[in-house]
């Protein structure tokens, strides 16, 4: 049964025909009250039209000359893809190179760091007992290896030892040392070679202050008698 | 689509959807780029769309929302267009005209919920069908009849009460 608060008489006063139009149809014709109902619902629709209309013609719903031609002086949409397609090729081809110039820059820094750190210029005494920047109230240990003047600052930590500025302050120099050693325990011979290594304890820094630059004592092999082992390796050439 | 359907169209849906986006920005300049930008999307589509209209009020819809979403803002009106009120207000001392009918009628319209202010709008200006709107609000049909048959009468009353 159709009433006036169904959603359909409405739908059927302002021309939506719903399904059962002709239901309605005829059950307003048979209602005095549904056909005043649809009666009404028509001339508010009216009214509703008319003052929107009224309101479009008032107003200024219109978008301008200004935006109006904007609008018409637009390339086709082919143009207006290709600009769009082409503008992320050249930012992709851009940050590419970026990439590779900043991939080019670690590397060059990697290397020359690494350079200088595997092969230390070995030219320069400098003499310090305790590296750049260590804890300077710890004690440490200056080890020199004999066979040069001068400690170099290149120093190498080994455990709670602190190999200072000689020529070779790398394990390849420290294996050698060894096999003389060992060389010389095996032949039971006393080696004329000095001790090759010297310990000497570094005197504890104060607080605050720099460490003690400690003078090693040369203690090179006597030339005439150098084992092979023993050999001094060629300082490197400065660079 | 070519510059002369373009044109075509600007002529028969401008103020339409800026009317209608109006609805939902309460803003005429927001409005208006809300309608351009519908215009500017319609211009790039490859094929013109089947259902035009639908399509046009659809895209409308989803860039004022758009914009709400993005500016937060809350829908206020101008200062002109408080003047506009006042101007259209009925004057007691005239006699009822057509042109104080169709202010009462806005004013009313302005006091629905914003689904039924968006429904008759797009009934009643821009003549869709139930189903056009039910594609282009997202709502069943049941739910657009509901919405048109409860803003109709709240609409009636409101005009029948001022005549008493």
């Amino acid at each position: 049964m159709i009433n006036q608060d169904d959603p359909q008489i409405t739908a059927y006063a302002i021309g939506e025909l719903p399904g059962n139009a002709e239901e309605i149809q005829a059950a307003a014709e048979g209602d005095p009250v549904l056909a005043e109902e649809v009666e009404a619902i028509r001339e508010t629709a009216g009214l509703l039209r008319e003052a929107l209309a009224a309101q479009v013609a008032d107003a200024d719903l219109t978008l301008g000359a200004e935006r109006r031609q904007m609008l018409l002086d637009q390339p086709a949409p082919g143009v207006v893809t290709t600009m769009l397609a082409s503008t992320p090729r050249k930012r992709r081809g851009f940050r590419m190179m970026a990439s590779v110039g900043i991939a080019a820059c670690i590397a060059f820094t990697i290397l020359v760091v690494f350079d200088n750190l595997k092969f230390p210029d070995l030219s320069q005494p400098t003499g310090f007992a305790a590296k750049d920047g260590a804890n300077q109230d710890e004690a440490s240990f200056a080890v020199s290896i004999s066979g040069d003047s001068a400690p170099r600052r290149h120093g190498q930590e080994l455990g709670d030892r602190q190999l200072v500025g000689t020529d070779a302050p790398t394990p390849n120099r420290a294996a050698a040392v060894d096999d003389i050693r060992n060389m010389a325990s095996v032949q039971g011979d006393s080696p004329k070679v000095a001790a090759p290594v010297q310990v000497v304890e570094a005197k504890q820094a104060p607080k605050g202050t720099k460490p003690e630059i400690v003078e090693q004592p040369e203690t090179l092999t006597t030339p005439e008698e150098t084992p092979v082992f023993a050999t001094p390796i060629a300082p490197r050439p400065p660079r | 689509m070519t510059p002369e359907q373009l044109e075509e169209v600007l002529d028969e849906y401008e103020s339409r959807l800026i009317g209608y986006s109006m609805t939902i920005v309460g803003d005429i300049e927001t409005a208006r780029d809300v309608a351009q930008d519908t215009f500017l999307r319609l211009w790039n589509q490859e094929q013109t769309p089947e259902a035009l209209k639908a399509w046009l009020f659809t895209a409308c819809r989803n860039r004022s929302i758009d914009h709400l979403r993005k500016e937060k803002r809350v829908v206020k009106m101008e200062p002109e267009q408080f003047d506009q009120v006042e101007e259209t207000a009925p004057d007691p001392a005239k006699t009822a005209s057509a042109k104080d009918t169709h202010a009462r009628v806005l004013q009313f319209i302005d006091r629905l919920s914003s689904n039924q202010q968006e429904v008759i709008r797009l009934r009643f200006d821009s003549d869709l069908s139930y189903r056009e709107i039910s594609k282009i609000t997202g709502l069943t049909e049941g739910n657009v009849g509901f919405l048109l048959h409860s803003g109709l009468k709240k609409l009636r009353e409101s005009l029948l009460a001022v005549a008493l």
